[in-house]
């Protein structure tokens, strides 16, 4: 009887998990808030989690739920502001239908979050070519012309060589990436152009470092706002201005830099 | 601009953001209609900018239209609209003025970057009241089945009035 009650006590504290872990995933890899929010609640009325309630914000998930009876069971998870990975989000939501059909068990939840983990879109060299594909294409539209085009693709091609290659394996923290990845590209950009390559060099810039400008998390933070959630939208904003900020920094030492070194004034 | 001049931009557009849905992590069988909706986004844009309306009215009514066209798309493929929205919407983000914001600012020339800082600002909210309209539309129009029920027993409190 007390063995019985103890496992009953255990697995609905890994079903709690399982809930906890799966609205974490959604927000880390670029869901809404209110997406998780619902995930999290479908899930828990589906493995009759008593009393589940969830508060969440951009970088944090606070929920709880009655285990046991009587405990009051209480999760605390802090989620990073990282990079997006939207096939993730695709499998989860597909994940959260099946759960909420009851087509799902907690063991193959648990099988099936292991897997979205890890999921990849996409390998390293396309993310390269596609990283100098969108560079070009937005100094293009950014009214530079063709020969910026060129450059920025270069350069969008060097961005992510070096971010994917250099600066994940030396594993620093997010400001100092920011501010190396913007001065190599913007150094690569100076040379090119002192080297008689693309007819602006503003353009070429703007062009080169658009892979690492925070306009979506600007835009997911006024958006927060506006929902009233007032604490995401100023970690959100928080976020975007310090990364915009790093990157006019790294922007600002390479040309500063490239004048040092090669001459000639801005 | 010219005819041709539009529809190379807007190819362009197409291409770039459909570059940056791989950067996103957006599987490869979306990457199509990705691009799809930031070209259409930027046409629409474009059209407006020509008649002469503001650059942020441009950007509300583009962000408008592309917003409903990812929604269109997600419930044809029973995706989450978020995939195409972020992809889509990143021609008209305000990615260079935030830049150019934080670049004033470290140089010293402050007004420049209160102006760029503004502009940005307003951008941002014109796409939020862009995407705020679509989502406003009920999600029965699309083709989705209800709307979530988990809402109608209880707290609200934490939904914004256009979290859906």
């Amino acid at each position: 009887m007390d063995e019985s009650n103890f496992d009953q006590q255990q697995s609905e504290k890994e079903r709690f998990d399982l809930v906890v872990e799966m609205g974490e995933l959604i927000l880390l890899n670029g869901g809404e808030i209110y997406r998780a929010h619902e995930t999290m609640l479908y899930a828990a009325s589906q493995f009759k989690l008593n009393g589940f309630q969830a508060f969440i914000i951009a970088n944090g998930i606070f929920a709880s739920a009655v285990v046991n009876q009587c405990m009051y069971s209480c999760q605390v998870r802090s989620v990073p502001l990282a990079p997006i990975e939207l096939c993730r989000v695709e499998a989860l939501n597909e994940l959260s239908r099946d759960v909420a059909q009851g087509h799902c068990t907690p063991a193959q939840l648990r099988e099936r979050l292991d897997h979205i983990k890890v999921m990849k879109a996409s390998g390293t060299k396309l993310q390269i070519l596609a990283s100098g594909c969108g560079s070009a294409c937005f100094c293009y539209l950014f009214q530079g012309t063709w020969a910026d085009a060129a450059v920025a693709f270069g350069a969008g091609i060097t961005l992510y060589w070096f971010i994917l290659q250099v600066l994940d394996r030396i594993g620093l923290p997010k400001i100092m990436r920011t501010i190396l990845s913007s001065a190599e590209v913007a150094l690569f950009c100076f040379v090119s152009y002192s080297l008689g390559f693309g007819d602006s060099l503003d353009h070429i810039i703007i062009g080169a470092i658009f892979p690492l400008v925070p306009g979506v998390p600007l835009t997911n933070a006024v958006r927060n706002l506006l929902e009233n959630d007032y604490l995401s939208g100023l970690v959100r904003m928080a976020d975007a201005l310090l990364t915009a900020g790093c990157i006019a920094i790294g922007v600002g030492i390479a040309l500063s830099l490239g004048h040092l070194l090669f001459g000639g004034s801005i | 601009m010219t005819g041709t001049e539009l529809l190379l931009q807007v190819w362009m557009a197409f291409l770039g953001t459909a570059s940056f849905s791989v950067l996103f992590g957006v599987s490869r069988r979306h990457y199509l209609a990705c691009g799809f909706t930031g070209g259409v986004g930027w046409l629409v844009y474009l059209l407006v900018l020509k008649i002469g309306w503001s650059n942020a009215v441009a950007t509300f009514l583009a962000t408008l239209v592309l917003a409903t066209l990812s929604r269109v798309i997600a419930a044809r493929f029973r995706t989450p609209a978020t995939l195409f929205l972020l992809c889509g919407i990143f021609t008209l983000v305000p990615g260079a003025s935030i830049y150019y914001t934080a670049y004033y600012f470290f140089i010293g020339d402050e007004p420049a970057s209160l102006l760029k800082g503004a502009e940005a600002l307003q951008l941002a909210v014109a796409i939020t009241l862009g995407i705020g309209v679509c989502y406003s539309i009920p999600a029965r129009v699309f083709g989705w089945k209800s709307s979530p029920s988990v809402w109608n027993n209880g707290d609200r409190s934490r939904t914004g009035y256009f979290h859906r």
